[in-house]
């Protein structure tokens, strides 16, 4: 015997100290953390730093990243990009990718899916 | 000392016979209880490992499956830690033991992770494995974070898409003598180079297949008069690397895997070198290689590779089961099952084509969950 089962989870989720960021990516920005101790810059942000201290500020990136590798398939195209300013590497969605491109942008996400996208571009 | 003295398997695949997770998960128990000789009443702790309810429809099943049991009055502790959970049910069964909490121990995996809901869904919920508000929000799936992943640790390390082609025609092949195995196929390169990318360099067939099914061990305290071959798990060790990948000191290696070895060999008193037979996470293709390098299982882990080291007659024999490229993976029976085959194997009574003959004194078996996030491995030690 077998029966279907099906639930809808609406959820409604806040995200604290993360709205700022995740707001940052419905603008089309990138807002990463500073630590204030070893000014290491994170992005996505890190609320601890590496280093162990939690005194942090948040500061706009330019947005640009350097592709540093890709992956593309069934799955889509996503990356791992070195965004302009930020000490760590960042898993994006590449967005509109061809190949070729060794940099991005990062782009407008939406109100309801804040998303780490990049438009790929030739040159910075 | 713990002493495993009960261990078992169901099949590992995609069911359709209409039977239920609860099911597999009383047929495992059984067949573990008649091997430990133990009687039911006996088993004063029960350890559940399941890594979603979404799979279940069933939260809190760990007192649904004790009544199904017929366990009463006893502790319970339901583990999770997404892939690891398995291996992280077998590290409190030992602690249990060794903290005298408990004297008989019963740990079931088990998952419906292939039959109960589409694949896509499936897809979907583990977007939120990872970080729900970074990864999960790009719908980046674990294909896609593998991929980049292995892809830093190939143009490191030298491993190439031919290795990985191998590396799954050995874990099938193996798969093809464990009758529980949920792939048992013979592959050759052309296919393999045929299957569709998923999220290059990754095909479809280098990935392990989600599957239903459960496994279960018996831990003891005492030596059994009864039965003295029964092996002992003899170190234990679990750590964690950052959940996003970018934000990692290395992007390619398992860290955290290395730094669990490191705990469960200190604990058992042996070097990695001294392991003669492993059960590693190779959920990819490219992951057995990474586990293998972290885990320091080899000191040119390509060469030993290339040259058949990790072959049923190797020197160092891994993922005879056939690994979960071939036997499978209910996520939370993973861990335990890989435990399993370990203790069966270090007893002599593993499957008969797939039994190593020289038994070697150590094995291990490595799980971890996310891209090598949450790393847990034991060390078993035979008693033959």
């Amino acid at each position: 015997m077998k029966i279907s089962k099906k639930i809808e989870l609406n959820y409604n989720i806040s995200f604290g100290k993360m709205s700022k960021w995740l707001t940052g990516l419905t603008e089309g920005f990138a807002l990463a953390l500073k630590c204030s101790l070893c000014e290491k810059v994170s992005f996505p942000p890190q609320k601890i730093c590496t280093c162990g201290s939690y005194k942090n500020s948040w500061i706009k990136l330019s947005g640009v990243a350097e592709i540093v590798t890709v992956t593309s398939g069934l799955d889509g195209n996503y990356g791992l990009v070195k965004f302009e300013g930020a000490s760590t590497l960042t898993v994006v969605k590449l967005n509109n990718f061809n190949g070729t491109e060794t940099f991005g942008k990062i782009l407008k996400s939406s109100n309801q899916n804040p998303s780490i996208i990049i438009t790929p571009t030739e040159v910075k | 000392m713990v002493y495993v003295i009960g261990c078992h398997l169901t099949d590992f695949n995609r069911r359709k016979d209409g039977s239920s997770y609860r099911d597999w998960v009383y047929e495992t128990f059984e067949a573990s209880l008649a091997m430990s000789s133990l009687e039911r009443k006996d088993i004063d702790t029960l350890i559940i490992s399941t890594e979603s309810d979404f799979f279940t429809f069933q939260l809190n099943p760990s007192t649904v499956i004790a009544d199904d049991l017929g366990l009463h009055k006893v502790q319970i502790v339901r583990v999770e830690g997404g892939g690891a959970s398995g291996q992280l049910a077998v590290h409190q069964g030992v602690k249990s033991i060794l903290s005298k909490q408990s004297q008989h121990v019963a740990i079931i995996g088990f998952d419906p992770s292939a039959s109960y809901l589409p694949s896509e869904t499936v897809k979907q919920l583990y977007s939120n494995s990872f970080d729900s508000l970074t990864d999960g929000m790009n719908g980046v799936t674990a294909t896609a974070l593998y991929a980049l992943s292995i892809q830093l640790f190939m143009k490191k390390t030298g491993l190439n898409e031919t290795d990985l082609a191998n590396a799954t025609i050995n874990n099938r092949n193996n798969a093809l003598h464990n009758p529980s195995a949920h792939l048992k196929l013979k592959h050759n390169q052309q296919e393999i180079f045929a299957s569709p990318v998923i999220s290059s360099p990754y095909r479809r067939l280098h990935c392990s297949p989600l599957s239903d099914g459960a496994a279960s061990l018996i831990l003891t305290n005492k030596k059994p008069l009864n039965r003295i071959s029964a092996p002992n798990i003899i170190g234990i060790g679990s750590a964690n690397d950052m959940v996003n990948l970018g934000a990692r000191d290395d992007v390619g290696e398992f860290v955290s895997k290395k730094e669990a070895m490191k705990k469960a060999s200190s604990m058992a008193g042996i070097r990695a070198n001294e392991i003669g037979f492993a059960e590693v996470y190779d959920a990819y293709a490219g992951a057995q290689f990474q586990a293998i390098k972290a885990l320091g299982l080899s000191s040119d882990f390509l060469k030993d590779f290339r040259d058949g080291h990790f072959s049923l007659d190797g020197k160092l024999p891994i993922n005879i089961s056939g690994g979960l490229m071939g036997q499978g993976a209910p996520v939370g029976a993973t861990g335990v099952g890989q435990t399993a085959t370990c203790a069966m194997l270090l007893e002599g009574k593993y499957h008969k084509n797939l039994q190593i003959k020289n038994i070697p004194k150590f094995a291990l078996a490595d799980t971890h969950g996310g891209v090598g996030t949450l790393s847990a491995v034991s060390i078993l030690k035979s008693n033959i």
